[in-house]
This record gives C-alpha cells, structure tokens and sequence, in this order.
C-alpha cells in the first residue's frame, strides 16, 4: 500500500458518501491527518523512534478511513444507500488489496487460483500439468503438491477436490489480470455482499443511522476483510446466502432458488443451508416448491461428484459439539470474542430469538443443519485459513442480529469493540500470514505477549482447539452474559482497561501447565512437534522434542510437579539441580519432578530424546 | 458524575499498575484521570484513550516508542476534545496544562506553577473559548527568573486589547467612533505579525516566547475567518510531544534538525580546559569525520565565539552549545543559539525535558590524526567537551 492510492481512495469515498458542512469538515480533517502524519515522521527521527514502515502506514490508512466513518455515521449531511455503500467497499477491497499483494496466497487459495489457470489456458480441471509448471503460475508457490483427498485419473491426471464453481467466476479476473484480477473478482463479491447486507437491513427496518455505524465494522472489519480479499468462497458464498434470504422474505423464488444454486454450487456442505431453506420456501406456493424440487436434484448431482461422504453427517459425541460450540464463540485463535468482537452481539441477539427481526430468525434457522453438522467435527475452526472460514457466510445475518441490537448497548462496549476491531483489521492487513494458524491452541495475541515477558498468556485466552481452563470460565461468563445482558453500561473502556491490566499481571505469573511448545517458553535447541506446517495438526498431541544438550526454559511454580512425555529410548533430563531418567514410553508416559523454586526454571536433555508434552504443578 | 469518578479511579489504578518506571510512566495515573475529565466534560467516546493507554504501556517496551505511542493517544483524546461551555474550555486548558507543565510532579514549583495556571486563565479570559494560546503561553512560561512569570500577563493584556473591536460590540462594549475599518477589525493581524517579527529578530532563548504571543492573539483571528485548522494541526502535532514538553517549549524547530551521531562513534568523554587537546588517531581510508562536542559553562557565550578547534577548522558557539543551555533552570538566563547540526540526544521527560547541547562538526578528508583543542582564552570554568569521534 502507498500513499497516492491511498488519499485517492480517501477522496473518493468521501464525494461518494457526505456532503456540504460534512464534506468540508472532513477534507480538513483529512489534510490536518496527513499533516500529522508528516510531524509524527519528522519528529521519530530525532527522537530516536523507529516503527515499522507497513505497520504504521497501514495504521494510519485504517485511522484515517475510521475517520470518515465517523463522519458518515454521525453527520447529517450524507449521501447514503446500499449502492454508494457497496461502492465505497469496492475501493477500499481495492486499497486492501494493494496491502496483501505482497505476501503469497495461502491454504486453498493457490489451488483455487491454479483450477481457474487451468480453466482458462487449458480449458480443462486436470492440474497435472499446473504443478508441473508452477513456475509460470500466477499462484507465485512453486512449492504446491496435490492436496490430501485430491482424485487422480489413469493417464496421471490431477483433479482437486475443491469445487469448480468459484474457479469458474474467477475466469474473467484471472484472464484479464492474473492473481490481482482473482483477488478484484472476490473483492466484487465483497461489494456486492455488502451491498445485500446493507438492503437486508433496510428490508428488516434497521435505521440508516444504525446501518451507518456498523457499516464499516461489518465490511472492514473481521472475518469479512479478509475474506473479502483473499480466494475462498466464503465472501461469494454469503453474498448468496444474503440473497437467498431476502428472496426468501420478499417471496422471489427466482431470487432465492438461483442464490440458493450458486450457494451449493460454491461449497457443497453449504447445501446444508439450503435444505432448510428450501423447507421454509416449500409454505410458499406449489410453483416455487417445484422450483426447490430442480434445485435440489441438482444438488444431488453435485454432491455426487464431491470429496463429502454422507458419513461425514453422523453426529459426533456430545463432548465434540461442547467443544465446536465454545470454540467457534470463545476460542482466542478461531471464535468469534477474540476475533470478531462485534459480532458476540449478535450472540445476544440469539439469546433474544423472539424479539428479533424475522430476517434474523430464518437465516440463523436456516444455519442450524449446518452448524450441527460442523460443530463436532475436528476441523471446526477452519484449519489452516484466517479465522472463522466454516461460519463467514453467516456473519451478514449475525450483522442484523448485531443491528437489531445495536441501539440498546451501550456507549462503553461499543467504544470498545469499534476499537479492538480497527486493531484487528490493522493486524491483519500489516501481517496478512499471522491470519493462518497453526491450531496448536495458542493465538498470536498469547504468543505476542508471551514471546515479550516469558509468562503463558495463553492460558488466560479460551481455547478448545487444546481445552484450557479459561475455555471453561469464559463459557460460563459467555452464558451469563447472554441472560444478563442488557444494554452494557457497566462495561466502560476503563473496565476494559482494568481487565486488560489484570490479565497482564495474572499471564506473568507461572501457570499451572506448562506446555513445552508454546511461544512463552524459551528454546535452545530441539523443535517442534508435529512439524509445523503438518496437515490437520491439531489431530496430533502437540510438543517439543528435545535431545542431549538442547534445553528449555520456562517460568514455573515452586513444588511437585507431573511431565508428561513421549521417548522411544528413554532420556535423562535435568531440571534445576536434579538429574531425571525417564523410562522408555512409546506412548505417553509421566514423570513426577521437583521445582526447587518459583520462577524461571531450566529443563536440559542430558541424553537420549523425548518429545515433551507438558508439566503440570501439582 | 459517579460513573465519571468510578472511572477516573479505574483508569488511575489500570495506569499505575502498568507504570514502567520512567517520570512519565509514573504520571499516566494523573493524566488518565485529566482524559477521563475530558470524556465527562465534552465527549464520552474520548474515555477509549484509557484502554489504548495500557495496550502501549503493555506492547511497547521500547521507552521512546512507548511514551510517543502515550503522546499520540492523549494528544488524539485532546484533539477530540471539543468544550461546550466556557467552564469546559477552563477546563480543557487546565488538563493541558496540568499534562504539559506538571510532570515530572517532582520538580513542580507549586506556587510559580499556580501563578503560571493563572496567567494561562487571564489569556484564556481575554479571549474565549479558544485555548490554544492559553496552553502555548502557558508552556513557554519560564519560572526563572521571577519576573519572567508577568508574561503570561503581559500576553492577556495584549490579547484583550488586540481583540477585534466588533467582538467587542457583541458583548455591549461600545465600539470607539473615528476608528477606520482596519483598525477596528484587523488590529489584532498587526499585533501578531509584530509579534512574529520579534521573534525572527529576538535572541533564541526569547523567542518562544514572542511566537506562543502571537499564537495567543492570532489563533482566534484565524478562526474568526475559518482557517484556523492548521494552527489546530500544529497544536496537536507539537502536543504529540507531550512527554517531552521541555524540548516543545524550548528547542523547536532546531530540534527537527537533530540527528543521531555516526553509528560508528567512538566515544572519547574528554573535557578540555582552555588550551588544553587531544590527539584522535584516523582511521585509514577515512573520507570524513564526525566529531560531537559541546560546552560545559558556556551558556552565558553569545554565537559566534571560537571555543576551542579541530586541526584548523574552528568550533564556535552555533557549532555547539553548553550541554545543559536548554534545561528549564538555564534557558531563559543563556545566551547561545541551539547548535546547527544538533544531537539527536533528549536528556529527561515532561518539562525537565531538553536536548543536549552537542553539535556535530564535520571534517572533510581528515588527516591522519584529529588535534582537537579547546580556545585558549576559553573562561576559567568553562570546558569544551569532546563526546565522541565517528567516521566515514
């Protein structure tokens, strides 16, 4: 990102959304904030103060548009519709973009970028010869290989599993302008979702005031951002969805059966979706149920020539639903608290099912088959993609259960989510990579804090990727917030505040557990296990493998204390003073071990090789 | 007004506890509290500093990064400010004030700062609401001498007589027949403009104080035609600096110019009494040399004055200066002008804030050897200090 595009798209958004007075106080706001920018540049250097480049550009560029936003939710004279909306999405995708350029596209987005190179070069979906020649790919990986669960045919072909259907809609970008002309095609979709969402809220009686406030908190904020600029479906995806809602409401079969089409057709599993709301389409009248009818036979065909299984629909045990429910709504890498705040209104408005727009009611109705069928499943928090993938298409619904809200909350949490959200989008925008997790039950907000004072931060964010204690707590807070939640005046930013400072004093203090792979703890030597970018990592019991003379150190309580480890041959650890041989366990076995003394402990291999999992105090 | 206090309690204990040790880490308490008074009295959306305080208190371990990250956030949460009624803009000034005179509380002189307090309100008095002049005045404030504490006094006076007449008429006064339309309206543009003048022509150690005058009388002018704004930008821009508040007041805009020593420097922390020198020995290949020197006991030295050399290129006072000539206790009293290629070097936090006043001095295609020598008819108690060497 640089400066040009950067006032451009700033100017440009401004004519499209205010007028008069707003106009002309904004355009001072906006040379006044660029002035500021050039002081803060001269007055670093003098003062010694270095910052990252991108970082602070990219800072200054989501401010700046916060900026504007202010202006177009709380000024009078604004120019304001859906399809100005969309417009202003549709650049700022674009200014976004230019930022995720530079860094190469990741999880399924190369082979989703590879089927459309195919498509339009080869005019087939066999990519045997795409890997063979990835040097010329748009795609920039020269390291791809098929995927796990990818088909091959006799002759060598190569066939990926994801669907074709957004390889398809990519072919005219890709044709035109390569990797950028993809990204430029989802980023329309984006658009085009935002522009759905904004109607939905006119369609359900949202106000325009509360649509402009949470305008830019839904569109440039997470998940939507950043899967508005990267190759999923998921932005597409709830474009449809948002459609087939609305056609489902205003009674347009048309409408809702071709959203409903594209929706599948886009991600078989969203058929899931459909299914029940082609069931609440049925009451309609008899012509629109023929319409469902041919929708679903089509499918049908489609699920017959997918990757899915209708095994993959058996229910799971009830312990696996615990855990996808707390995580997609807690979880510190993949739920929605930590990584779409905004949004945990909208998980009130669930908790007020009756008194919310009837929009709401049937697209969350709609998700429920869905949801049933991703909560037990080990990879319900995305695998390896930005956070919340499997419930993207969701969120423009969750976004009027949050509008239908937003007027009883509080001035305090609105403050602060409007914060933490302009945080994470700045994040996410500066280091898009940081957006994939490796799901070890860690999040970058842990690891940060924990690489910068050696204490486990990440025990004190909820994870059921790896279920901690604060997953158990914050479930517990999550359900009385949602009976108790009235309108939020109690939690002010300086609330927020004192909590953020508990949990930095409480995170410096040892933990309980200590799990040796974890960012907190310092290694000299040995790695990681499982290897780091291993596929479904979080099936494995993670840890860090150590050998004679690697070690590791690591704050940890005064007292008795149980490891747990993996050695073929045995080891002999020294931790303190105290010299430990560790019997021969092929699977896991423990250790009792002494810490002579609260603090900062060091763990040495004397010999042999262990893979450690944990240490728990006693 | 309770949810306010419990506020102000919570940002204050949340601050304290997060205090990294320095002045201005031990001060973020008092000045989340002045934030939360800024939230009660003009907005509530400014109470988010609060938070935004602690996360750089947490993120930022750096000191110079985190208290420019704590300059940004409460010069943003001013910049929001915006005072309804005049009691709020009392108020506003008051918390600047406070922000920018009062820390380190340490070395706050209770009954100067107070009388100081004061003079800002007859500023903000003889032309409200607007408080931009007040808090320059108030910053450019020397509390020595003791007399230099009338100016703030001196600049109400010139304020309320500058004024344009027709604001006057507005609140009853009647305006003086015979008086030509310039006069009337624009006497406050002459007062200014003089004032900025003085400043250009005044020895550097006074004029701040003819600029932050001028700000006083000019500020309400430009925003009685509607272009105040960049008066505003640079208002917030110079608070950023909050932290250092001794170096705004006292070394700008030379403290712009300043820039680090040679990454290569040598230190060498000789003091050299008059006609004393020393011998630094060359590196081979070396295309330039660095040298970064400065006074001790040389403030009272007017520009110009050789203090010492390097093999024939003479050091003057404006090469450097006395190292401490811009601390508070000195400035005022000193006679030196801030060195042309100043140190990037600020010593202290808050008003004890100021750079040091090294200079570099540049020798082109040194010799094998560097003679530096101070002036033999350097005073007896002064010293030319050499503090490092580097080369390029």
């Amino acid at each position: 990102m640089t400066l040009l595009p950067l006032a451009a798209v700033s100017v440009a958004a401004a004519l499209v959304l205010l007028r008069g007075r707003a106009l002309r106080r904004w355009a001072s706001c906006e040379l006044a904030a660029w002035l500021l920018l050039g002081a803060l540049a001269l007055i670093a250097r003098p003062l010694g103060v270095t910052i990252e480049p991108r970082l602070a550009l990219i800072a200054f560029a989501v401010l700046k548009m916060a900026m504007l936003f202010a202006f177009v939710a709380f000024s009078d004279d604004v120019r304001w519709s859906a399809n100005r909306a969309a417009l202003v999405a549709l650049l700022v995708y674009g200014l976004a973009i230019g930022a995720m350029l530079p860094f190469p596209i990741d999880g399924d987005e190369p082979y989703y970028l590879l089927m459309t190179e195919s498509l339009v070069k080869d005019r087939d979906l066999d990519l045997a010869n795409q890997y063979r020649d990835l040097a010329h790919s748009a795609t920039r990986r020269t390291d791809l290989v098929p995927q796990y669960g990818d088909r091959s045919g006799p002759h060598g072909e190569s066939w990926s599993r994801l669907e074709p259907f957004l390889a398809l809609l990519l072919v005219p970008g890709v044709a035109l302008g390569g990797l950028p002309g993809a990204l430029a095609t989802i980023a329309l979709f984006g658009a085009l979702l935002v522009r759905s969402t904004i109607r939905l809220f006119e369609d359900e009686g949202i106000s325009d005031a509360t649509a402009r406030q949470l305008f830019p908190l839904i569109a440039f904020g997470p998940p939507i951002l950043f899967y508005a600029v990267r190759i999923w479906p998921e932005v597409p995806a709830a474009f449809c969805f948002v459609e087939a809602v609305r056609g489902v409401r205003q009674r347009r079969a048309m409408r809702w059966a071709a959203a409903l089409l594209g929706l599948v057709l886009l991600k078989v599993r969203f058929g899931l979706i459909a299914i029940v709301l082609l069931a609440r389409a049925w009451r309609l009248t008899m012509r629109r149920a023929l319409v469902a009818v041919t929708v679903a036979v089509l499918l049908a065909i489609a699920f017959a020539f997918t990757a899915h299984t209708a095994a993959e629909l058996r229910p799971g045990p009830p312990y696996f639903y615990l855990l996808g429910i707390a995580g997609l709504a807690l979880d510190g890498a993949a739920g929605i608290a930590f990584q779409a705040p905004l949004y945990l209104l909208a998980l009130i408005a669930l908790a007020r099912w009756r008194t919310m727009p009837a929009g709401f009611r049937l697209g969350m109705s709609a998700s429920l088959l869905y949801l049933i069928y991703l909560f037990p499943r080990a990879e319900w928090h995305g695998g390896w993609s930005p956070p919340l993938r499997y419930v993207v298409v969701f969120f423009p619904i969750l976004a009027l259960g949050v509008a239908a809200l937003w007027e009883r909350v509080a001035a305090g949490p609105k403050l602060v989510v409007a914060a933490y959200t302009a945080g994470l989008s700045i994040h996410g925008l500066a280091y898009p990579y940081r957006l994939f997790h490796i799901a070890d039950g860690q999040n970058p907000l842990g690891e940060w804090l924990g690489e910068q004072f050696h204490g486990d931060f990440s025990r004190l964010i909820p994870s059921t990727i790896r279920p901690n204690l604060a997953a158990l707590v914050g479930g517990i807070v999550l359900v009385l917030m949602l009976v108790l939640f009235r309108t939020g005046r109690t939690f002010t930013p300086a609330v927020a505040a004192v909590l953020l400072v508990l949990a930095v004093r409480f995170g410096r203090e040892p933990g309980d557990r200590i799990q040796f792979e974890d960012a907190f703890v310092i290694h000299n030597g040995g790695e990681l296990y499982p290897r780091e970018y291993q596929p479904q990592r979080f099936l494995f019991t993670g840890g860090w493998v150590v050998r004679s003379g690697d070690s590791l150190q690591f704050p940890a309580r005064r007292g008795r204390a149980r490891l747990r480890y993996q050695s073929a041959y045995g080891a002999t650890l020294q931790i303190g003073s105290r010299a430990y041989v560790l019997p021969r366990a092929p699977e896991y076995g423990t250790i009792d071990v002494d810490i002579a003394a609260a603090g900062r402990v060091e763990l040495r291999c004397l010999a042999g090789a262990a893979n450690l999992d944990r240490m728990d105090h006693e | 007004m309770w949810r306010y206090a419990v506020s102000a309690v919570l940002s204050a204990a949340a601050l304290h506890f997060v205090s990294r040790g320095t002045p201005v880490d031990d001060a973020m308490p008092f000045v989340g509290i002045a934030i939360v008074f800024l939230a009660w009295r003009c907005c509530a959306a400014i109470e988010i500093a609060i938070p935004l305080l602690v996360a750089a208190a947490v993120a930022f371990p750096e000191e110079r990064t985190r208290l420019l990250a704590f300059g940004i956030v409460v010069a943003g949460a001013f910049a929001a400010a915006r005072p309804r009624r005049f009691i709020d803009a009392a108020g506003v000034m008051l918390a600047a004030v406070l922000v920018l005179r009062w820390i380190p509380l340490s070395n706050v002189e209770i009954v100067r700062e107070l009388i100081v307090l004061i003079g800002a309100f007859a500023v903000l008095l003889a032309r409200p609401p607007l408080i931009v002049g007040a808090v320059a005045v108030a910053l450019v404030t020397p509390t020595h001498p003791g007399k230099a504490l009338l100016y703030p006094f001196v600049v109400a006076a010139i304020v309320f007589v500058a004024r344009p007449l027709s604001s006057r008429a507005k609140r009853g006064i009647p305006s003086p027949k015979g008086i030509p339309r310039f006069a009337r309206d624009d006497t406050g543009v002459v007062v200014a403009i003089a004032l900025l003048t003085a400043a250009h022509f005044a020895r550097a150690e006074h004029a701040p104080l003819f600029v932050a005058a001028a700000a006083a009388v000019g500020v309400p002018l430009l925003a009685r035609w509607r272009v105040a704004w960049p008066a505003y930008v640079a208002a917030i821009a110079l608070f950023v600096l909050w932290p250092w508040s001794g170096v705004v007041a006292r070394a700008l805009p030379g403290f712009l110019r300043a820039a680090p020593p040679p990454a290569n420097a040598r230190p060498v922390g000789a003091a050299l009494a008059a006609s004393q020198s020393i011998e630094i020995a060359v590196p081979p290949g070396a295309t330039r040399a660095v040298v970064v020197a400065s006074g001790a006991n040389v403030a009272r030295l007017k520009g110009g004055r050789v203090i010492g050399t390097v093999d024939d290129l003479p050091i003057r006072i404006g090469d450097v200066a006395d190292f401490g000539f811009l601390r508070r206790e000195q400035f005022f009293a000193a006679r030196n002008p801030l060195p042309a290629l100043p140190v990037a070097d600020v010593r202290g936090y808050g008003q004890a804030a100021f750079l040091y006043g090294a200079g570099r001095i540049v020798v082109p295609r040194p010799p094998a050897s560097l003679r530096i020598a101070a002036a033999p008819d350097l005073p007896a108690n002064a010293r030319l200090q050499v503090e490092s060497v580097g080369f390029e």
